[in-house]
């Protein structure tokens, strides 16, 4: 799919493909590249190949000229140190390892590899999520399984496109794809970009279409100046990754009013699953009983979302520690609660703290804590007690110009107001940001 | 006014904090406090042992040792 677009002829050949701070790359260099590195790479044709994948126009026609030679792709991340990538990539059976080479001039250095594994027949992309257990869980797409989602909008020629996410996880491919399908230009911010950085290079690439998590929105509308952020042309904003609570899409509504507000559900291995645009947390009811777009089910079984989904993996990949499926249903380990013929999430399965036998869900906390007058953010996380199993632990950063003790004040009276005691918080700090995880998501890894 | 050892000390400053987040008043706390008089519920005690380690960097109770806590100062001694 990649390769058919990047190759074709019919795009205005001076328009930007990708756009970095540093550079700009337009559709026919990228076209050239993927020509160059297709012919360069001959030997690779239907092996299993790892790509060292920063966003630039040069992975994206490494991709494409990658899937032209029927290979099976591995996308690394970028961060990772050439001997932790080369290490990984033998621990996959590998057959070589293309990333980026240290000379200006040449784009990629080929490493081969001994003890290769077999190809698949096809010619697919594995997908190499973080995991919570170290060993990465490698998931095999399909080029069929990653463009079912895409849509082609004749609406908005050449659409401009905002890139938060890893451009080697599955969100980033999506968007990348989605960009890509409409001939559009694609601005990759890095993650190191602070806030207003961030709103600045939107601004200077003038961005239609931002995809990005909730935490990223929180970040940028607390710390970036807003009649910057108020000029971007958005016509667009997708949120997903993580929950989306209803005060981020208010306060998102608020500002860019004129913008069409989605969220979207998709995981890793299901792939894209359902979208919601009516402004509204959580999803209807009636999405369980009907049928939607991608013929994607839902079911909740224990109060945890299953879902069914052509857009999925097919498979993960043989050689990785991870156990096949048995069944096509697959548990999403997130949990949801139903009141008025909608669902809402209420968190993840993993991330749920047992509080000397009673659950806490982290969300429902810092939903609560993010209330309170003067809290920018939050983050609620286990932390291992030796008396109760696990207590409640908070951290928060607040928002300019607060009295640090008068706010911690402020948050443990709300907290008993609103929360059960076994659900207040026992232990709160005030840091100056809460870590995002690479996946852009809030970190809630307990500590012990 | 009787001398306290570091522990005590540190304990006595632990104890004010679980009484101060929950908005209760302080009660009055010396060595010789008998802990299950003060209204110290098994959560506050656990604080209370997650910000002693905090404080001192062990975690007495993570092992299987048994113990027998009756005052404060039984549980400073603990940390000793």
């Amino acid at each position: 799919m990649l390769s058919r677009i990047l190759l074709e002829n019919k795009i205005d050949p001076g328009q930007p493909a990708v756009v970095t701070r540093e550079k700009s790359t337009t559709w026919s260099e990228m076209r050239e590249q993927t020509r160059a590195i297709a012919g360069d790479c001959q030997r690779l044709r239907r092996r299993r190949v790892g790509l060292s994948f920063p966003p630039t126009a040069t992975s994206y026609a490494a991709l494409a000229a990658l899937e032209s030679l029927s290979c099976d792709v591995f996308l690394l991340d970028a961060h990772l140190p050439l001997e932790d990538m080369l290490r990984l990539a033998e621990s996959l059976k590998l057959g070589a390892l293309l990333a980026a080479s240290k000379d200006e001039n040449s784009q990629f250095t080929a490493h081969e590899l001994p003890h290769e594994g077999a190809w698949s027949g096809t010619g697919t992309v594995t997908i190499l999520t973080s995991g919570s257990t170290g060993q990465p869980k490698a998931a095999r797409h399909s080029w069929e399984s990653l463009s079912r989602p895409v849509r082609e909008d004749t609406r908005y020629p050449a659409p401009r496109w905002l890139l938060t996410y890893r451009p080697n996880l599955y969100a980033g491919l999506q968007v990348m794809l989605q960009c890509f399908a409409n001939r559009g230009t694609l601005a990759a911010a890095e993650s190191e970009m602070n806030p207003q950085a961030t709103a600045q290079f939107m601004s200077d690439a003038s961005v239609q279409f931002v995809s990005a998590t909730p935490s990223f929105w929180r970040r940028l509308l607390m710390f970036a100046d807003g009649n910057l952020l108020r000029k971007i042309p958005i016509i667009q904003i997708t949120l997903g990754g993580e929950v989306v609570d209803q005060p981020i899409l208010d306060k998102l509504r608020q500002h860019f009013p004129t913008a069409r507000l989605v969220h979207i559900y998709a995981t890793t291995e299901l792939g894209r699953c359902f979208s919601v645009s009516d402004g509204i947390a959580g999803f209807p009811s009636s999405y369980l009983a009907k049928a939607m777009s991608d013929q994607v089910e839902l079911k909740v079984q224990e109060g945890e979302l299953f879902a069914r989904s052509p857009n999925a993996m097919r498979m993960y990949d043989p050689y990785s520690s991870n156990r096949p499926s048995t069944s096509d249903w697959f548990a999403t380990g997130d949990l949801v609660e139903e009141k008025a013929d909608r669902f809402y999430f209420v968190g993840r399965k993993s991330d749920m703290i047992n509080v000397a036998g009673s659950k806490v869900y982290p969300l429902e906390v810092e939903r609560t804590i993010r209330q309170v007058p003067g809290v920018s953010d939050v983050r609620v996380f286990g932390k291992t007690s030796s008396i109760a199993g696990e207590l409640v632990a908070c951290e928060i950063v607040a928002a300019p110009d607060q009295n640090a003790e008068a706010l911690k004040e402020a948050v443990l009276r709300a907290c008993r107001t609103h929360l059960a005691s076994h659900q207040q918080p026992r232990l709160i700090k005030l840091v100056d940001h809460i870590d995002l995880s690479p996946a852009g998501k809030t970190l809630r890894t307990k500590t012990s | 006014m009787i001398a306290i050892t570091e522990n005590q000390g540190r304990i006595i400053q632990v104890l004010t904090e679980v009484f101060q987040m929950k908005s209760l008043s302080v009660p009055d706390l010396g060595p010789d406090t008998v802990l299950d008089q003060i209204g110290l519920e098994s959560l506050d005690f656990a604080q209370a042992v997650i910000r002693m380690e905090e404080l001192t960097g062990r975690d007495p109770f993570a092992t299987e040792a048994e113990f027998h806590i009756k005052t404060l100062s039984d549980l400073a001694a603990v940390y000793d």
